[in-house]
């Protein structure tokens, strides 16, 4: 073996510097771009869940107060509430939002109901407004929910 | 005077000479150089693009279930025989459904069924799971339409894994 030149050992510890340089600026910038995105992807399936169980109650069906099967969304629209529909509306958005507090509210007019938790917390919370006209008026139903700790 | 230039000369190319091979040392544009330079920048689109293949295959465990699990519970919410309308199963014709079609040729197991409100469970589709190996499921809020024109709410859970 001989003796390696001066300019090939300078090119050889270029490399490995550059190398180095290289890894710790790949782990950097991929740490970064892991923290700034993990913000942005899982709020976006989240909302779509929320969506989702939001569109799936609204379509289920629970009898009314003469017995008479009829959808959540009708069944605030035409009348109000009935014996059971608050143990529904619990049932099926504990089974739809698991691990997730939850407030379901739905406004008419003067009239308004709210199902869940008494309280929204402070942070992030979604929200899902969905809002139905009937005689000049605007029935809004709005639910909000958040993840538990 | 000529030997005195040519000496004068001689020196001069000599000086500019030595100075060329310390700049050639120390500083950049020789072949090796240049391989070298390319070398380090491959390296680097290497390393960035494995770091973000292995962030991508991540979020995608995170999200909740593998590819295949999510592209099985899409090809059921598709499906026009069962699904008759966006997010709402018809029931009645799961018999008709080739459920094994679903899987999109992957050669995986699986399994199907819903969750309901009151805790009852249905099974869709059901292979025997085996007991190691990987396994993802992924779940979806649906309406069920039943007879009498009932619809409920439920929750649709699909189970894969790799045999």
């Amino acid at each position: 073996m001989g003796v390696v030149p001066l300019k090939d050992r300078l090119g050889i510890a270029g490399l490995f510097d550059a190398l180095i340089f290289l890894a710790v600026a790949s782990l950097v910038s991929v740490s970064l771009i892991a923290t700034l995105s993990a913000h942005v992807a899982p709020v976006e399936a989240v909302n779509e869940r929320i969506e989702a169980a939001h569109t799936v109650l609204l379509r289920s069906t629970v009898n009314d107060s003469r017995g008479n099967p009829s959808t959540v969304e009708e069944l605030f629209k035409l009348r109000g509430p009935g014996d059971g529909c608050e143990e529904h509306v619990t049932s099926v958005l504990d089974l739809l939002l698991p691990r997730s507090g939850w407030r379901w509210s739905v406004e008419r007019g003067e009239h308004r109901w709210a199902f869940g938790s008494k309280q929204v917390p402070n942070g992030d919370v979604i929200c899902s407004i969905f809002r139905a006209p009937i005689d000049g008026q605007e029935v809004t139903y709005r639910l909000e929910a958040w993840p538990l700790r | 005077m000529d030997r005195e230039k040519g000496s004068a000369a001689e020196r001069y190319q000599a000086s500019t000479s030595h100075w060329d091979m310390v700049k050639d040392r120390r500083g950049w544009g020789g072949f090796y150089e240049s391989i070298m330079a390319m070398m380090i920048v491959t390296a680097g689109i290497v390393l960035i693009t494995a770091s973000l293949t292995f962030m991508a295959a991540h979020e995608d465990r995170g999200r909740g279930g593998g590819p295949e699990c999510r592209e099985v519970i899409r090809a059921v919410l598709t499906d026009r025989t069962l699904a008759p309308s966006d997010r709402m199963l018809d029931l009645r014709q799961a018999d008709k459904v080739d459920w094994t079609s679903l899987k999109g040729g992957a050669d995986i197991g699986m399994s199907v069924f819903l969750t309901f409100a009151d805790g009852t469970t249905r099974t869709l589709y059901r292979e025997d799971m085996q007991d190691q190996g990987e396994r993802y499921s992924i779940s979806e809020p649906v309406n069920i339409l039943e007879r009498g024109g009932t619809v409920s709410a439920s929750l649709l859970t699909v189970w894969v894994w790799y045999p």
